[in-house]
């Protein structure tokens, strides 16, 4: 709990502080770097203002998780052929103030991969994208745009822009991946249902 | 002829709300307003006695609407304001009178989330003080007698902008005073017949920018009441209030979860203590129509409490 005044409680509570959640004031105007938990060389870093101009006490959250397979929304299109190396699950949450959500300035994201990992399984780290999904409604994995693959610092950065509330989740795969369409899935359903 | 210039003095009381009100607006985020009209309500002294008060408001904002919508809420978001406004109403000559108030006020919002990875946090935020001070001058357009069973009141005046307004980590609506000095327009009328009575009032509000370069949008709040007094000391009636707010801006850049409208309805109880010349009004009011502006949370129900020692 902090005490500002007399008067004024701003009290922050935290149930269960397992994650590596970071809540802050889009009113601060400055950067915030939301780092992952167990890998600081992995985050997500917004510019001041970059949602736009807001007044103090506009709250914001993001956490930025690894996940497994098992966490990860249609495993099936990252999973199943080995191409799967990591993932990650960014959360951000405007809810404080119903002000943020839409980045007018791109953010930096970078996620990191081991190497001594990669070695182990006899991956080459050319072979490596960077793939994410994010709307639900389309439920398909993409490659990443503008994703730049940094083999000395073992670290996809990328910018990206617009809308970024909710959940959007990132991996680190092979180049064994194959791009899924909703539409080709909803095909080889119907071929299954017959 | 009265009833003429009364209804007319109503119809320019609606016409005064629906100018502003013609489109999409109401309060900004989470706020239950800042304009003086509950201590419009009762009647005005006359020259040379004073009026004094506390009325007693509390809000809750317990739902999320987008539009007219409920929604889920991000953010399980709950906030509350409660407000003491003490207010002295002072007679003056050629059928003026000055109403000043100063809330002091305690407004919360609770935010609790819950990630996908079944994390739990929350944060309360909480501000208390004195919020910023209202002074009103009103004149009795009509009639010229002091004792007649119906009036209307015109008048203007300011809110000052002297609550503290940029108390850091705080939320804007969460902030004590808006920041600015604001000009008010204000109109208040009654009617009593036999056993029954109306009164209607409206303010609106034209805020300014604050030094932080904030800038609430116009204001304008309503309210009605019809009730029934069968006996000297009692009566009971509905009352609906009507608050409207245009978007709020920052630094010249509109804030677009600011603003929308809303229509609440409920009860009025009121009563005269005479021994301890002590006026008493209970106010209920409920949600009948909300409009916000995108995503914001709004108000699930008002109550107010007043006192009031007439001159």
């Amino acid at each position: 709990m902090m005490r500002g005044s007399t008067f004024l409680i701003l009290s922050i509570l935290f149930a269960a502080p397992a994650g590596a959640e970071t809540l802050f004031d889009l009113g601060n105007r400055r950067v915030e770097r939301i780092v992952a938990e167990n890998d600081a060389g992995s985050w997500e870093e917004f510019q001041a203002d970059a949602f736009g101009v807001f007044p103090t006490g506009s709250w914001v959250w993001e956490e930025l998780t690894e996940i497994g397979c098992d966490q990860v929304r249609w495993p099936e299109q990252v999973c199943w052929n080995g191409a799967f190396v990591r993932a990650f699950r960014l959360e951000f949450n405007d809810g404080g103030c119903g002000c943020g959500g839409f980045l007018e300035i791109p953010s930096m994201l970078r996620l990191t991969w081991s190497e001594d990992a990669l070695a182990a399984r006899g991956i080459s780290e050319v072979s490596l994208q960077l793939v994410y999904n994010y709307s639900t409604v389309t439920r398909a994995w993409q490659p990443v745009t503008g994703a730049v693959r940094d083999l000395d610092a073992n670290a996809f950065t990328v910018t990206m822009g617009g809308d970024i509330i909710g959940i959007r989740e990132f991996a680190i795969v092979t180049d064994r991946f194959v791009p899924t369409s909703s539409v080709t899935w909803s095909g080889i359903k119907r071929l299954f249902a017959r | 002829m009265r009833s003429r210039l009364f209804l007319a003095a109503v119809a320019m009381a609606a016409g005064l709300a629906l100018a502003g009100s013609s489109r999409a607006v109401a309060q900004g985020c989470c706020s239950p307003g800042a304009s003086p009209l509950g201590t419009l309500v009762s009647g005005f002294p006359a020259p040379g006695r004073v009026q004094a008060g506390v009325l007693f408001e509390f809000y809750e904002l317990d739902r999320t609407r987008a539009g007219t919508e409920e929604v889920p809420d991000l953010a399980d978001r709950y906030s509350r304001a409660r407000r003491a406004i003490p207010y002295v109403r002072v007679g003056l000559p050629a059928r003026l009178s000055l109403l000043v108030e100063l809330p002091y006020e305690d407004r919360l919002k609770q935010l609790r989330f819950t990630t996908a990875s079944g994390n739990r946090f929350g944060l309360d935020i909480e501000n208390e003080g004195f919020g910023d001070l209202s002074s009103v001058l009103l004149f009795r357009a009509a009639p010229a007698a002091d004792l007649a069973p119906w009036s209307l009141h015109v008048g203007a005046g300011v809110k000052w902008g002297t609550g503290r307004s940029a108390r850091d980590g705080i939320p804007v609506e969460l902030q004590n005073g808006t920041g600015s000095n604001d000009v008010l327009l204000a109109m208040s009328g009654h009617r009593n017949f036999s056993v029954t009575g109306v009164s209607a009032q409206s303010v609106v509000r034209l805020p300014s920018k604050s030094e932080s370069g904030y800038l609430y949008g116009k204001e304008l709040s309503l309210g009605a009441a019809l009730f029934l007094a069968p006996g000297r000391d009692w009566s009971a009636g509905l009352e609906t209030r009507h608050r409207s707010a245009g978007h709020d801006a920052f630094l010249n850049r509109r804030l677009p979860n600011t603003g929308g409208s809303r229509w609440l309805l409920g009860p009025r109880l009121a009563a005269n203590w005479r021994r301890a010349r002590l006026a008493v009004e209970v106010l209920y009011l409920f949600p009948v129509r909300e409009d916000v502006n995108g995503t914001q949370l709004a108000v699930g129900r008002q109550m107010s409490f007043g006192l009031r020692w007439p001159s």
